[in-house]
């Protein structure tokens, strides 16, 4: 008997209305390292005919917060949850998400997408070169591209070690070159870190560091 | 009255038991028996291969320093700038690398060997599947 | 009768509450798959378990009791054990949560697998103090009305009677 009661309150819920409608729920950058953050935002509205309020806004990860600036908001109004992501280290594709749930049971709990493709203006592949000992101490290559939309000039090459030389070819200037890595003998383990120093970017021009070892 | 609430209970408990006995067994049958996505690895195979492991935990510091396997190297893209050199100097291009991360839907150690695997260009890098979770298990 | 349309209401949000709770430890509707490994992390953030395996066990266990004791609740002859367990499991999640915050613990919710969140602890402990409550008053509601209307299982006529 007290379970046929239940079934009118099911019913019941959907009648006061509430929702949120999302202006883009996924979001996409391309970024570099040296930008070190990204900020999106993400607008809603409540066009439900009651307020809502934002419970909980989640992430998923430490590296990306979420800030709101208030709980609820009355039908008709519009707010933004601001996503902020730092990069750390990060180099590569990455997705952050956010989920969103509200007070209401008829709103789903929404996430928040933002995908941020991070890549360096300079590919060096490898960062890692590596001799075993005894081996012949032939020179191993070390490929650095520049993306065409901006050009990366190389201003030193210097090895923290001197029994590692390390010398730079241009192929064409400001878009690829070869550095050559010889070590000098590989009888014992050794160990040089070669420091590429770039142009780019202006105010803080970066460098990168090759790894020399002779395990 | 708590009496029979406690006997009523129990018979809560008791009916609770029977899914979740077909559950878990389900569900740790599947654990076993769910493809290895590429360059991953189970714990039962890492164990085959003993010390010659070399272990890299891609989680935070404070769950690095909470508690890790043995042996592991703390390597995270948070300060992978920070940590790779330390990593560099300890590896062992005869030793094979295995990543872990929490286990369950952990993405870190995937996207910390993949980038071993393209920066660096080492092969032998692998995945533990389970993460630590897996590990510390039996 | 408003009364009694309230009272239900309140018992079926608190049974929703737990039946939500349980079958969402069970399966990853989003993705498809078991959230069980997923829960065993979770579990195993707080520390308290001494063993990997009983975290294994619990994860696979709790929901299901969750899940059954929420249906409890709306069956006479098993409602007070349904509150009773009900308000048992508010109070050890509270206190495994009030022992996470003391130790400064943060839990990982393993949703994208990433790493850490910052749990919100007093809206959380705040959220199970309600919960815990409404445990309580049916407790102590459903204790006493059984009590009160004690129905023979069978009847004069000696046919089973519905709960």
């Amino acid at each position: 008997m007290r379970l046929l009661l239940l079934i009118p309150l099911l019913f019941l819920a959907p009648l006061a209305h509430a929702d949120l409608k999302w202006d883009k729920l996924v979001q996409e950058f391309k970024r570099v390292p040296d930008d070190k953050e990204i900020e999106a935002h993400y607008v809603f509205h409540n066009t439900g005919t009651t307020p809502v309020t934002i419970k909980s806004v989640h992430s998923s990860c430490g590296c990306t917060t979420a800030k709101l600036e208030k709980k609820t908001y009355a039908p008709g109004e519009q707010g933004d949850v601001v996503l902020h992501f730092n990069f750390g280290d990060r180099k590569g594709n990455y997705l952050k998400g956010v989920i969103v749930t509200t007070d209401d049971k008829n709103v789903e709990p929404v996430t928040l997408k933002l995908y941020v493709e991070i890549h360096d203006p300079l590919t060096v592949a490898p960062a890692l070169v590596f001799w075993r000992t005894g081996e012949a101490p032939t020179a191993r290559t070390v490929q650095l591209t520049a993306e065409a939309a901006q050009h990366v000039k190389i201003k030193s090459v210097t090895s923290s070690n001197p029994n590692f030389t390390a010398t730079l070819q241009t192929g064409q200037a400001g878009l690829n070159y070869t550095i050559a890595i010889t070590p000098s003998s590989t009888a014992q383990k050794e160990s040089a870190d070669i420091t590429v120093q770039t142009d780019f970017p202006a105010d803080a021009p970066h460098a990168y560091t090759i790894f020399a070892r002779i395990k | 009255m708590i009496a029979r609430a406690l006997r009523q209970a129990a018979v809560l408990l008791a009916l609770a038991l029977l899914p979740a006995i077909v559950s878990g067994a389900l569900q740790l049958g599947w654990k076993d028996s769910e493809p290895l996505a590429p360059g991953e690895v189970r714990a039962a195979t890492v164990r085959e291969w003993g010390d010659k492991v070399q272990w890299v935990d891609a989680r935070s510091r404070d769950k690095y320093e909470a508690g890790h396997i043995k042996g592991a190297i703390l390597l995270n893209e948070e300060e992978w700038n920070k940590l790779a050199p330390a990593f560099i100097n300890d590896w062992d291009p005869d030793r094979p690398v295995v990543v872990y991360c929490d286990g369950g839907s952990c993405e870190l150690s995937h996207a910390v060997a993949r980038r071993l695997r393209e920066e660096y260009k080492i092969g032998d890098v692998h995945v533990l599947k389970g993460g630590i979770t897996a590990w510390s298990e039996k | 009768m408003v009364r009694k349309v309230i009272l239900l209401a309140l018992r079926t949000a608190l049974a929703w509450t737990f039946i939500h709770a349980g079958v969402l430890k069970i399966w990853d509707f989003g993705r498809g798959q078991s959230a069980t490994p997923d829960f065993v992390v979770a579990i195993q953030q707080y520390h308290l378990l001494p063993s990997p395996d009983l975290s294994v066990l619990l994860a696979v266990y709790l929901p299901w009791l969750e899940i059954f004791a929420a249906l409890g609740l709306f069956f006479r002859r098993v409602r007070s054990g349904a509150a009773l367990t009900i308000t048992a499991l508010t109070t050890v999640f509270i206190g495994a949560l009030a022992s996470a915050w003391m130790r400064g613990l943060r839990i990982d919710c393993g949703c994208f697998g990433r790493d850490e969140v910052s749990t919100d602890y007093p809206t959380l402990l705040l959220r199970d103090g309600f919960i815990l409550a409404a445990a309580l008053f049916f407790l102590f509601r459903d204790a006493r009305h059984a009590a009160e209307k004690d129905r023979p299982m069978f009847g004069e006529s000696g046919r089973f009677t519905l709960p």
